[in-house]
């Protein structure tokens, strides 16, 4: 709960060629394998992947490389409705690290995440060892379109600076 | 125009290195079309053909000064884009709040 108050805005990353990305981390009070449980085990994971504005949450993960998951999340506020947030696990290595593909079917109607929809964006979970409690890091990339996909060697983050200056 | 599309929009506009390019430079200040076209092994109706698609996208305006027309670039498109990933930092900086809750919790009751 100690995060800088909007740690996003130094993790943006979209200098990459390949990635547009986003970068979180943060210490949980739980050993390893518990907090590995809480996101591969359904009956866990429905219990916190509650995302704003949603009221019950369900899972199916078939948690192995190659497997699919699917969340069930229902909307309670602006349009209520159902959203689901579906991918596939590219990689499982227990208790360790988990690679799925992040997309969504009926996304919630808010500005921008429709953008989503049609694009395979990737999620990185890294979980390390700190004794009686855990580091999680979470990467979430792709967040782009398969023009900016495209891109090789264009310093978005050198352009941005200079719109700063210029701004 | 909902923000998706205009997102697009955007990275449309931008999966061309000539537009890159009139892009980078027009960061560093205004520019007549002329200018714009300088550096490249291009005609004047190409480059105003990669404009008009910067204009449609929201990129850049273009004003006429006497004769000229001077080209500006319009930086909202491009933060609207980087917002829109950076919303997806808030996204999960909720769910691992939400997760820490739930170990927290789960830790008290000891029913992880």
């Amino acid at each position: 709960m100690n995060a800088p108050e909007r740690p996003w805005e130094e993790s943006v990353d979209a200098g990459s060629a390949t990635a547009a990305a986003v970068h979180v981390t943060r210490e949980l009070p739980a050993r390893r394998d518990d907090v590995f449980r809480a996101w591969t085990q359904p009956d866990l994971f429905a219990r916190w992947f509650t995302p704003p504005g949603n009221s019950s949450v369900s899972a199916e993960l078939d948690v192995r490389p190659g497997g699919s998951y699917r969340i069930t999340l229902q909307r309670t506020e602006l349009v209520t409705g159902t959203s689901y947030i579906v991918g596939e696990y590219l990689e499982v290595a227990p208790p360790e690290r988990l690679v799925f593909t992040f997309g969504w079917e009926e996304p919630p109607p808010l500005a921008g995440i429709e953008a989503l929809e049609a694009l395979d964006s990737r999620v990185t979970v890294q979980f390390r060892d700190r004794g009686p409690s855990t580091e999680i890091s979470i990467t979430h990339e792709r967040l782009d379109t398969e023009e900016l996909r495209g891109f090789h060697r264009w310093g978005w983050e050198t352009t941005l600076e200079q719109l700063a200056e210029v701004a | 125009m909902v923000k998706g599309a205009s997102l697009d929009a955007t990275f449309g506009a931008l999966s061309d290195p000539t537009r890159r390019a009139i892009v980078e430079k027009l960061t560093k200040g205004d520019a007549s079309v002329g200018e714009l076209a300088e550096p490249f092994d291009v005609s004047l109706p190409a480059i105003s053909k990669h404009l008009t698609v910067l204009e449609r996208a929201g990129l850049v305006e273009r004003t006429k000064e006497g004769r000229t027309r001077r080209c500006r670039l319009v930086d909202e498109p491009m933060r609207d884009a980087l917002e829109w990933i950076a919303s997806y930092g808030q996204f999960w900086e909720g769910q691992l709040d939400s997760l820490e809750r739930f170990l927290t919790e789960a830790k008290r009751g000891r029913n992880l």
